[in-house]
């Protein structure tokens, strides 16, 4: 079949409107139905665009203002470009984000395999065994056991 | 062609080759403490790059050094030769600036700094092998892991610029070469059923929605609420029945009209003078099935593959001069198939 706007191309997208019980049905090509506004039919880039309709009016009014104490970043962006803006942003926006989650990944939680925490504050076991072997080395024996204690407990986890 | 570098990893055979062209893992990381490079202005995104830079130097993974790539220091062919060669993304190669690419050699292994996230870790092979690209990725996951400290949610699993990556973030795809399944247009309904189990089949190579040279990605959707390894399994596993089918198709004609088919592509790929990326396409998915029905034996399915890789428009141009123009391009392509094949 070919498209009903330009006559030329073969239709490949099918629309149905129905605006206040008028419906009207048409045949366009992937450039026609494009230039008439229906796009995005194929390629699903902004998980927002999809899902907004997740967000009510009101609550959208109230989030959108909203801004990432981190990144600055306001939540009328995040739906924009479809992309937050900080690893802070999924506990900043947790309320707002989480229907949109849903949504894709429906009440998955994540199954861990890969993850150990570094902690940067804490000194890698590494390290603490370097201590250790100086505290050793300067007969700080009161030391080393506390610092024996604790690559245990670190080697336990 | 000059300068062509044998070294890369698509010139070694690999597992069920005659329809598993390659694999790919990537894996999304973000560095705690950033805003995503989408929020980062040139000079901050060098800097985070510097860091990395300094993280990695030194680092070998599975024996291969690493070295690293300013993406502005490269032309905008060099660039898009690589975006052919699957190492880089479009989108990575259209805004260069703040952007660097660390890679081995071979090219098998990179990490693409500043794209959507912090890094995108890349691992390629020739063939079916989603084990192994997995281990490797997970092993420069690991070592990275060491020395920067990677945005993570007990709930969400890895934090990503977009949400539907989150989880492992991790996409692996198999590249596989359909030509007979493609010809009995089962294709389709074959996309319809993997999408039902949490994969995608998508035309690769080809510039619209159709894959004009037979070339499809088999991938992963699900990245939250498994683990990397049951995602890489399933994918494995209806990766291996995709190629049965393909390899089942392939018999299916009669032998005559495939031997026929055979020798006149085996002819035209010898003798042409100009030839289309689309025309090779084609021509080397009948050579397939014709290696799988045991005619043309002596030709070598990694060979071919690595055609696939080496004669897209902008790899043509790149290595020889005055390759400039499509018909142009097409002279050096039937001339680099005649000395190949």
């Amino acid at each position: 079949m070919k498209c009903q706007k330009c006559n030329a191309a073969e239709a490949t997208a099918y629309i149905k409107q129905n605006i206040n019980g008028k419906v009207t049905e048409m045949h366009l090509c992937s450039d026609c139905a494009a230039s008439l506004g229906y796009q995005g039919f194929h390629n699903v880039v902004n998980p927002f665009e999809i899902f907004s309709s997740v967000f009510s009016p009101e609550r959208k009014s109230v989030s959108s203002a909203k801004r990432c104490s981190k990144c600055n970043i306001s939540f009328a962006e995040i739906v924009k470009t479809g992309r937050v803006g900080c690893p802070d942003c999924y506990t900043e926006f947790g309320q707002e984000l989480d229907p949109t989650i849903k949504k894709i990944h429906g009440n998955a939680k994540h199954l861990n395999n890969t993850h150990t925490t570094l902690q940067s504050d804490e000194p890698t076991i590494e390290q603490l065994q370097n201590e250790l072997q100086k505290a050793v080395e300067e007969q700080n024996y009161e030391q080393a056991a506390v610092l024996r204690d604790k690559i245990k407990e670190r080697q336990a986890e | 062609m000059q300068n062509m570098t044998d070294k890369r990893w698509y010139y070694n055979a690999g597992k069920d080759n005659d329809t598993a062209v390659s694999t790919r893992i990537r894996l999304a990381r973000n560095v705690v403490g950033f805003p995503f490079p989408a929020r980062l202005s040139v000079t901050q995104k060098e800097e985070f790059n510097q860091q990395i830079c300094d993280a990695v130097k030194g680092m070998t993974v599975k024996g291969k050094r690493l070295m690293t790539v300013k993406m502005d220091d490269l032309s905008e062919k060099q660039c898009y030769a690589m975006v052919e060669r699957h190492l880089i993304s479009p989108e990575f190669a259209a805004s260069r600036q703040g952007r660097t690419l660390i890679l081995s050699e071979d090219e098998s292994i990179s990490i693409m700094l500043n794209e959507e996230d912090h890094l995108r870790i890349q691992v390629m092979q020739s063939g079916q092998a989603v084990e192994d690209c997995l281990e490797t990725a997970l092993e420069l996951e690991k070592a990275l892991s060491e020395k920067l400290q990677f945005a993570y949610d007990e709930r969400l699993g890895y934090l990503t610029a977009c949400p539907t990556n989150l989880g492992t973030a991790m996409r692996a795809s198999v590249m596989l070469h359909l030509p007979a399944l493609e010809s009995k247009g089962a294709v389709n309904s074959l996309a319809n059923t993997v999408s039902k189990i949490g994969l995608t089949l998508r035309g690769s190579f080809g510039e619209g929605s159709k894959a004009d040279t037979s070339l499809y990605q088999l991938s992963n959707q699900i990245t939250l609420g498994i683990t990397e390894e049951s995602a890489a399994q399933n994918l494995v596993s209806i990766a291996d029945q995709v190629i049965q089918k393909e390899r089942d198709a392939r018999k299916e004609a009669e032998k005559i009209v495939i031997e026929d088919k055979a020798y006149r592509a085996y002819a035209i790929l010898k003798n042409a003078r100009l030839m289309s990326f689309k025309e090779l396409g084609s021509l080397i998915g009948i050579l397939r099935i014709a290696i799988s029905n045991g005619i043309l034996t002596e030709l070598d399915n990694q060979q071919l593959t690595s055609l696939i890789f080496d004669t897209k428009q902008a790899n043509i141009a790149l290595c020889n001069k005055g390759a400039d123009t499509p018909a142009q391009r097409d002279k050096v392509r039937a001339d680099t198939v005649r000395e190949r094949i």
